[in-house]
């Protein structure tokens, strides 16, 4: 499907958001990290990317800090996998990181649309 | 179960991942209707470049930077060792360059720049007076009725002394030798801060007493204690020995000096008894001052003055209040002054390193210009290697390295070159001043005092090493324009240099030629001006010639008469001595300028007038270009240079015209065999060099007394004039007159013109000398 989608169209993951990405995508239950990866593309309507390249290192970060776990199992086709699971720090992190984001997302929101603001008001 | 990583496992979980997605996205992909092969070669794509996600990984678990550097640094180490040649010569010209221009720098400074190692130095500050028509630029001796009213009245010295320097016999137990002694008077010993090794300072009411130097008492005395309180005669007057300084004590302050007087250290210090501040003017005046001289020993008719001002004064404060007792002594004794003499104060420290500023500033300029060739040297080194390895970058990019990772192993390479540059940059710097002070320190004065400048030595590094890793990043340089297919291209089709680096390279030796002539030219000036100082004109054969110097003081020589008839005698009786071909007798330079007569004031020229006998210039091998030699008795005759003759011809006033022109078509004729855009920067940049030198030659007044510079000769063949056995009634204070003089110039054109002197107060007395 990402064929189908022109690179200008992409949008470049802002420097941070994957971590939070991931453990949101972990908070409807535990998945592997093809599934991972393709949840959040598809999520996004294809508009952000996973690149391989950054999945894994955040994979490993959020698992040096205690964040998500890992567990061996066997994926769809009876192969061997890895899940990876929401830990109970990783849910308060998960808590505290889009309140950060709303807050963020909100406060850029206005100094880009200052009109609307004073519109709906 | 959950796994547990850490440090040790990550990597084996990590092959684990790949794999498992290159499985997933293969099924993926074969679930779309690919064929297994093609669909795992397409996941591998997927997935990117494997060494990145484990370098990235990697930083996750590790500390990575530590590990990086050591990375870095063992592979900069293995680089540098791998291309010995290269790194030999890149290490070898920064430490050539840092080494030499501080090692240079640092001796030229020592000797040039005459540090007061005095306590408080900061606080001395040197009082003269000058000329308000006359040079006033130059300083002027100050009077003693001035000092004497400073020392009264003036309020902002913590010590303020009085000194003056001059050649006299010292006769010891009936054996005499010519030393330059010191006249000092005030708080002369508090001022410098010297201590006794030997016996006792003299102190300032204390005339007729006399202190040693070390080397002095040495050299005569054969270090023998017992002299103290034996008796000297310096002039027909005794002086007891009350002590002998130390051996590292020597005076700081500016000599007083004849143009031609040889430069030596003060060895016996004399005190001046304080009745010679209280004379009346006449006292000064013709046979008054050998009537005074006889009665307190020999004086100095002048002083220079050095003071230590408070340390709660300032220096403004302080030379307004001098200014005020100045202008007091100048308004209630006009007499004491032929013409106005203004005064100047200036810190002691800036008075020295004045005269040697330009030379500084010039030698600053070429060591400057060293270092730049070094720097580009360097520069076009690394370039040049950068080109080579462009490839071999584009390679590792390809192979996953990143940017950050490959420009830290460039800067770790350039870092080891740094490295041993500034060691052994610094260690030959160090060995250069300790072989110059050692082969030197006898020959050339304050150079024993010579320690590496470490503003230099810093400078000289930062400069190198802006240069290494500036260009040593050019192999990265492709890199930051995110541009690794090109390299990999362009060699496909065999050109790996880019248009833009060639470019950088031809301006880099450019700029080298262009530096590399501008200090050809300096140099070849320094020499030139070196080699006319000491060719001799022809028929000179300085080993022929013998010299001496004569000081007649004392009761025996105290009139003129008996003083010319001492010298009469002594011509006549040398002039007899078998094999003699000339005597003859020089006594002093005066600076003046002179006029035809005839001419309007605008032809005036200045000039050097030298005070010889008729036979000198035959017996130094100066010969008639035209004209002849005045007879014996043709005492007021004059003889001038060609020099002269063309500035009395032409009428101009400023002689730096063919200077100017001299430096021009030096720089042509050495620029003409070189080609390049760099000549024609050269030239630019070399006229401007002759320019600043120029200035300094002309910078150097050859009778400025404490001009130390060296470079007084260099304007040898400038002008001047010879008078010869003009006798001259003045006396400080005394009437200058100064007869009007036939003149046999060496022109047809313009013999039998006169010439008219301005006969300076204060020169009379060394040109009556003459005969």
């Amino acid at each position: 499907m990402s064929r189908w989608i022109t690179a200008d169209e992409r949008v470049e993951m802002l420097q941070g958001t994957l971590d939070l990405l991931i453990l949101r995508t972990l908070l409807s239950g535990p998945a592997h990290g093809h599934t991972i990866a393709k949840s959040i593309e598809r999520g996004s309507g294809e508009i952000l990317q996973v690149e391989q390249g950054s999945l894994y290192p955040a994979l490993h970060r959020l698992i040096k800090r205690g964040w998500i776990s890992v567990a061996e199992g066997t994926s769809e086709h009876n192969r061997r996998a890895h899940y990876y699971r929401l830990t109970a720090k990783g849910r308060k992190q998960l808590a505290i990181e889009t309140t950060k984001w709303d807050k963020l997302a909100e406060a850029i929101g206005r100094i880009l649309r200052p009109a609307r603001q004073e519109g709906g008001s | 179960m959950n796994r547990r990583l850490g440090r040790r496992n990550w990597q084996g979980f990590l092959d684990e991942q790949i794999r498992e997605f290159v499985e997933h996205e293969a099924e993926d992909n074969i679930a779309r209707g690919m064929s297994p092969e093609a669909a795992r070669q397409a996941a591998l794509r997927k997935f990117g470049n494997v060494t990145r996600v484990k370098e990235e990984t990697r930083a996750v678990w590790t500390m990575i930077w530590l590990k990086q550097f050591l990375q870095d640094a063992v592979y900069g180490l293995r680089m540098v060792m791998r291309n010995l040649g290269f790194s030999a010569a890149v290490m070898l010209t920064l430490a050539l360059g840092i080494g030499m221009t501080s090692a240079m720098f640092s001796v030229m400074d020592a000797v040039l720049f005459r540090h007061v190692s005095y306590p408080d130095a900061q606080r001395l500050v040197w009082v003269a007076n000058y000329d308000t028509g006359w040079e006033s630029e130059q300083d002027v001796q100050v009077l003693p009725a001035d000092y004497a009213a400073f020392r009264d009245q003036a309020r902002s010295f913590e010590s303020l002394t009085a000194y003056y320097n001059g050649d006299l016999a010292v006769v010891y137990h009936g054996g005499g030798s010519a030393e330059r002694i010191a006249w000092v008077s005030g708080e002369f010993w508090r001022t410098t801060g010297a201590h006794p090794a030997l016996g006792r300072l003299f102190g300032a009411g204390e005339p007729r007493e006399i202190v040693l130097t070390w080397e002095l008492y040495q050299r005569r005395f054969g270090a023998d204690p017992s002299i103290l309180g034996q008796t000297v005669s310096i002039g027909g007057h005794t002086f007891a020995i009350a002590g002998v300084l130390p051996p590292r004590f020597r005076l700081q302050f500016p000599q007083f000096l004849y143009p031609d007087d040889e430069r030596k250290e003060i060895d016996p210090y004399i005190a001046v008894p304080d009745e010679a501040y209280h004379l009346p003017m006449t006292a000064y005046r013709g046979a008054n001052w050998d009537k005074v001289q006889e009665d307190f020993g020999p004086l100095p008719p002048f002083v220079w003055i050095v003071g230590k001002l408070q340390p709660n004064v300032s220096f403004e404060r302080m030379r307004s209040e001098l200014e005020v007792i100045h202008q007091r002594v100048t308004r209630e004794s006009p007499g004491f002054y032929h013409t106005h003499r203004a005064l100047r104060v200036q810190p002691l420290q800036s008075k020295l390193a004045g005269n040697a500023r330009p030379a500084l500033l010039v030698l600053g300029g070429a060591v400057g210009f060293v270092l730049l060739i070094v720097c580009a040297n360097i520069a076009n080194l690394l370039l040049a290697r950068a080109t080579s390895r462009q490839r071999e970058v584009a390679i590792r990019r390809a192979l996953g390295a990143g940017v950050a990772r490959l420009v830290r192993q460039f800067l770790a390479e350039s870092a080891i070159f740094a490295a041993a540059g500034v060691v052994a940059g610094a260690a030959l710097a160090r060995a250069i001043v300790v072989v110059v002070t050692r082969i030197g320190s006898g020959v050339v004065p304050r150079l024993a005092d010579a320690a590496i400048d470490g503003r230099v030595l810093l400078f000289a590094t930062a400069a190198s090493l802006l240069s290494v890793v500036l260009f040593g990043f050019g192999p990265a340089a492709s890199l930051l324009r995110g541009d690794t297919q090109r390299p990999l291209k362009e060699d496909a089709r065999g050109s790996s240099v880019s248009l833009g680096r060639l470019r950088i390279r031809a301006s880099l030796a450019a700029l080298e030629v262009a530096m590399a002539i501008v200090l050809l030219s300096g140099a070849g000036l320094m020499l030139r001006s070196f080699w006319r100082m000491s060719i001799l004109p022809p028929g000179n054969a300085p080993d022929k010639i013998l010299t001496m110097k004569i000081s007649l003081t004392g009761a025996r020589y105290n009139s003129w008469l008996q003083q010319h008839a001492y010298l009469d005698e002594l011509l006549r009786r040398m002039a007899a001595i078998r094999g003699v071909e000339a005597v003859g007798v020089h006594c002093s330079t005066l600076n003046t300028t002179i006029q035809l007569e005839g001419g309007g004031a605008d032809q005036s020229t200045p000039a050097a007038i030298e005070y010889v006998s008729p036979g000198y210039l035959r017996a130094i091998g100066v010969p008639v270009l035209d004209g002849q030699w005045p007879g014996e008795n043709e005492l007021d005759a004059v003889m001038i240079n060609q020099s002269l003759e063309r500035q009395l011809q032409s009428g101009s006033v400023i002689g730096k015209g063919a200077r100017r022109a001299d430096v021009a078509a030096m720089v042509m004729r050495q620029g003409l065999s070189i080609v390049g855009i760099g000549v024609a920067t050269g030239i630019l940049g070399a006229l401007g060099l002759g320019r600043v030198l120029t200035g300094l030659l002309y910078g150097v007044k050859p009778n400025d007394p404490p001009n130390d510079s060296g470079c007084r000769g260099l304007t040898h063949d400038s002008r001047f004039a010879c008078v010869l056995g003009t006798v001259v009634e003045g006396r400080p204070g005394g009437p200058d007159r100064c007869g009007s003089l036939r003149v046999a110039i060496e022109s047809e054109r313009a013999s039998g013109s006169n010439v008219n002197t301005n006969d300076p107060p204060g020169t009379g007395l060394a040109a009556s000398l003459c005969r």
